[in-house]
């Protein structure tokens, strides 16, 4: 099967890979009292905590530093996972791999789909934020909605890349868990790029995970991105799909001899 | 219809390499490149046809289930050439990688999926396999609570609840009581009416000449022999004795 038979093969079976997305996303909370209602404690928790601690230093912007913070977070959360939790999708389903004879792209799909449920969860806690602290939203929200498109394309197609790589070298997992810990402080999260100046204000500048954030964040707050952001996020984008979709042709039929090492 | 020409079937083990290996068992170990590799299938040439019920036969690390992987189009072949024609199914484990803090139905409902159905089909699938399995109200508990022999029987009732083409089973037997080996001979017998493959690797001579027709003896991953079971079983009792 060629890589684009197998990626349009997968995207044909919805009932497979957002059927067990959804399961995924859902059994983490299994034998829960509260159940689903973690997936939406947990943000509501931090964002609160956040407001309360953080927010009066921000004056009359308080409100609208929560949501800078609750979007932030939300955006930071999906992206990271993509690459670090959702970088591991062949060896996360390596049983699946070994015994059913599936498009391998059916299993990014079905991580995408478990990453976008949690990404659903946290954004409603921030709309929620949104519309209890009286924040009005301006048409420009609507670029938000391109904005969230943009990450979702950009977040499969990087976990289908990382994915090849960590299931052939096993080093490199351990790597980007290190790294993503430091990204957390390097991107504009409980921070913004315009209180900043100097390395540090380059650093989120050169950091793309700031742009990913802020083509949602900004349209939310009533700004538009800057092309900067659009500019940084489409190339890649761009770059991801383009690479992943090479190295995924390449070496495709190796994964289920890579995953059982 | 399945044809394999000189299939090669080379995995990979590890990175840390010796200069030479010898084994008893399993196929030829190797190293290309710093990386170990184990050559699971050796030159395999056979011709498997509609109707075939094929016991595939062997000592621990012959190559069994790394034929299976290939027919299935798991693994794909490292030298030579496979023709597979018709739907695959696969019944390699007997926890089917799902979930075990989910109960049997819920495992039931996402098996079928993995395996295509879909629509209303899953429905009355689930109905079909709750009553094939005997497994009563067991079906709402989670599948952690199940013996191995629970699983095994969930396990085989779905994979052949699509009436494929082609059914691939490896050792999952082990684990079933004699009714349910007999009701499964019984479900697999009823498969074949319609001209269907089948082929099954196992470990037990008795399960092999009661299910199959035929017999495909690996060592060390090369075909040692191919064709009637008796005779095969035969040559390969007096090899193991």
């Amino acid at each position: 099967m060629s890589a684009f038979s197998d990626v349009s093969n997968a995207l044909r079976q919805p009932n497979i890979w957002f059927v067990l997305g959804v399961q995924d996303y859902r059994f983490q909370f299994g034998r829960t009292a509260a159940g689903l209602l973690w997936a939406f404690i947990q943000p509501a928790l931090w964002i609160t905590a956040i407001g309360f601690f953080f927010a009066p230093f921000m004056g009359n912007d308080s409100g609208a530093y929560i949501i800078h913070v609750a979007f932030g977070l939300a955006m930071f959360t999906f992206m990271s996972g993509a690459i670090s939790e959702y970088g591991l999708c062949f060896m996360t389903h390596k049983t699946i791999i070994q015994n059913f004879s599936l498009p391998m792209f059916i299993h990014v799909l079905r991580d995408a789909t478990r990453n976008t449920c949690r990404l659903a969860t946290e954004l409603t806690v921030a709309f929620a934020a949104v519309i209890f602290l009286r924040h009005s939203l301006e048409p420009v929200a609507l670029l938000a909605v391109f904005g969230l498109a943009v990450n979702i394309i950009a977040a499969v197609a990087i976990s289908l890349g990382v994915s090849m790589l960590t299931v052939r070298w096993r080093d490199i997992q351990f790597a980007i868990r290190a790294v993503m810990r430091l990204m957390f402080f390097m991107t504009p999260i409980l921070w913004s790029v315009d209180q900043t100046s100097g390395a540090r204000a380059t650093v989120a500048n050169i950091n793309p995970l700031t742009h990913f954030i802020e083509i949602v964040r900004q349209p939310i707050l009533g700004e538009v991105p800057t092309m900067l952001s659009y500019g940084v996020t489409s190339s890649v984008t761009l770059a991801a799909i383009i690479g992943s979709y090479v190295v995924f042709g390449l070496r495709k039929n190796n994964i289920a001899l890579w995953a059982q090492t | 219809m399945i044809k394999l020409e000189h299939i090669t079937l080379e995995l990979p083990v590890d990175r840390h390499m010796q200069a030479s290996f010898k084994t008893a068992i399993g196929g030829e170990l190797f190293t290309r490149n710093g990386i170990r590799f184990v050559k699971a299938l050796n030159d395999i040439t056979a011709l498997i046809e509609p109707g075939d019920r094929i016991g595939v036969i062997g000592r621990n690390g012959s190559g069994k289930s790394s034929l299976l992987r290939l027919l299935a189009n798991i693994y794909q072949p490292s030298l030579g050439t496979l023709q597979v024609e018709g739907k695959v199914s696969t019944l390699f484990t007997n926890s089917l990688g799902l979930y075990l803090r989910e109960t049997g139905r819920r495992n039931v409902e996402l098996g079928v999926r993995l395996l295509g159905l879909q629509g209303g089909s899953v429905a009355d699938a689930v109905e079909e396999i709750i009553e094939f399995t005997e497994l009563g109200d067991y079906i709402d508990v989670p599948m952690i609570a199940y013996s191995a022999g629970m699983r095994t029987r969930l396990g085989f009732a779905i994979a052949t609840q699509i009436r494929p083409d082609i059914l691939l089973v490896d050792e999952v037997f082990g684990a079933g009581d004699m009714s349910f080996v007999n009701k499964a001979m019984e479900r697999m017998e009823k498969m074949m009416e319609g001209a269907n493959i089948l082929i099954l690797a196992s470990h037990s001579a008795s399960i092999i000449t009661r299910c199959c027709n035929k017999a495909l003896w690996l060592n060390q991953g090369k075909l040692q022999a191919f064709g009637d079971v008796e005779d095969v079983m035969g040559k390969f009792d007096a090899s193991v004795r």
